[in-house]
């Protein structure tokens, strides 16, 4: 009898000291109360403007999505290998449309209230992946900024890679050729045609 | 007295089996199945002006009383930011024409931001500086720190620079050119305040 009530106790200390344990490395490894990023804030730095360039660039399509990116690494431990990994969810915008700066004066043919004029091929402007549009879902172990930012990179050529197959190109095109037309119409010409130089191909 | 030693054996075993258990996050189905977001959507946005922009984002944090020794970390921040007039909505521009004169009135939207793009590779951790009784930082932190830095740059470009001035006068530029290779002598353009 008084070995058992010594065993309930022994295991109750035990009990709780594995708990109080658990806890600690919960908060060691994955900061459960959020104490080590509580009111990191960043300071405040000036903004360099390196460059300003003029451009002429007609964006009429831009194509969103959200995808997920991950990477997996292998450690090798002294007894047991780790097994890291990352996963990202990614939201992505790609801009397209026309290099208007590549049209002259010599593109425009103009008849009375007929304008025609060639547009170059569409492209893509720009993929876009800021910080505020990715979220780090999983994080197992311990990832490098430049381990991340490869990672992005793929989430980046994704995004791109599925804007071309979703046919952006075509939408910049349709869509490019309509505010336009509509555009050269408040100009006061009744007919306008616009053709645009090959068939687009990034 | 059974159900004491239960109690305890049920303890114990929630304690031992507690650190694992709380650890494991919940395994997301990632197939490749994934049931991406896509949208296309057309536009009418003539970007006229491109900066390329650098900004240092730094972060100090310092010891309190919960955290022992301090950690610190730079960034070097480099992206381009475009803006220009927004032609897609709808009423956004007016054309008033005296067919007569060959003059031209073109009322445009005010200038604004059209894209800010930056890009991963080009953000680098340059410095990290962490004591031994700290953390390193982790990736949602350091994620945390950029998105600060991002709002910062979207604050500051316009408050701090003309990009907004620049690219209404290369608007005013493109359209004058345009306007006056389709024949008009008089060109007016003018901006809707913003």
């Amino acid at each position: 009898m008084k070995f058992t009530l010594k065993l309930i106790k022994w295991l109750f200390i035990l009990a709780v000291i594995v708990g109080v344990a658990g806890v600690a490395y919960l908060q060691y490894t994955q900061d459960i109360f959020g104490l080590n990023n509580k009111g990191l804030v960043i300071d405040k730095t000036h903004l360099v403007v390196e460059e300003t360039k003029k451009i002429s660039e007609f964006t009429s399509a831009h194509f969103y999505e959200e995808t997920i990116v991950k990477d997996e690494r292998t450690d090798k431990g002294l007894i047991f290998n780790s097994k890291n990994e990352i996963v990202i969810i990614a939201k992505g915008n790609v801009r397209a449309g026309f290099d208007l700066s590549k049209l002259t004066e010599t593109d425009y043919k103009i008849n009375g209230d007929t304008i025609s004029f060639k547009l170059p091929e569409p492209q893509i402007f720009d993929v876009i992946v800021n910080p505020s549009n990715y979220d780090i879902f999983v994080e197992d172990g311990k990832w490098s900024h430049d381990e991340i930012a490869k990672v992005l990179g793929k989430a980046q050529a994704q995004i791109k890679d599925d804007a071309l197959k979703n046919d952006i190109l075509g939408l910049a095109k349709k869509s490019g050729i309509s505010k336009l037309t509509e555009l050269y119409k408040s100009f006061g010409f009744s007919v306008v045609n616009i053709e645009v130089d090959s068939t687009p191909a990034e | 007295m059974k159900t004491l030693l239960r109690t305890a054996v049920a303890l114990s075993l929630v304690g031992l089996t507690s650190c694992d258990m709380l650890s494991k996050k919940d395994e997301p189905s990632l197939t490749d199945n994934f049931n991406q977001k896509i949208q296309s959507v057309s536009s009418a946005e003539l970007g006229s002006v491109e900066c390329k922009i650098c900004k240092v984002i730094k972060a100090d944090d310092k010891a309190e009383w919960y955290k022992f020794g301090d950690r610190k970390i730079l960034f070097e921040c480099r992206g381009t930011v475009k803006a220009g007039v927004d032609l897609g909505e709808s009423n956004s521009y007016k054309a008033d024409i005296n067919e007569e004169e060959k003059s031209i009135t073109l009322t445009l939207p005010a200038a604004k931001i059209l894209a800010i793009n930056l890009s991963p590779e080009n953000t680098k951790m340059v410095y990290e500086k962490v004591s031994k009784t700290r953390f390193d930082f982790n990736a949602v932190e350091r994620t945390e720190l950029l998105r600060q830095g991002e709002a910062a740059i979207k604050h500051d470009i316009t408050k701090e620079t003309d990009i907004l001035k620049e690219a209404e006068k290369n608007t005013t530029s493109f359209f004058t050119a345009m306007l006056s290779q389709l024949g008009f002598k008089q060109i007016t353009i003018k901006y809707k305040e913003g």
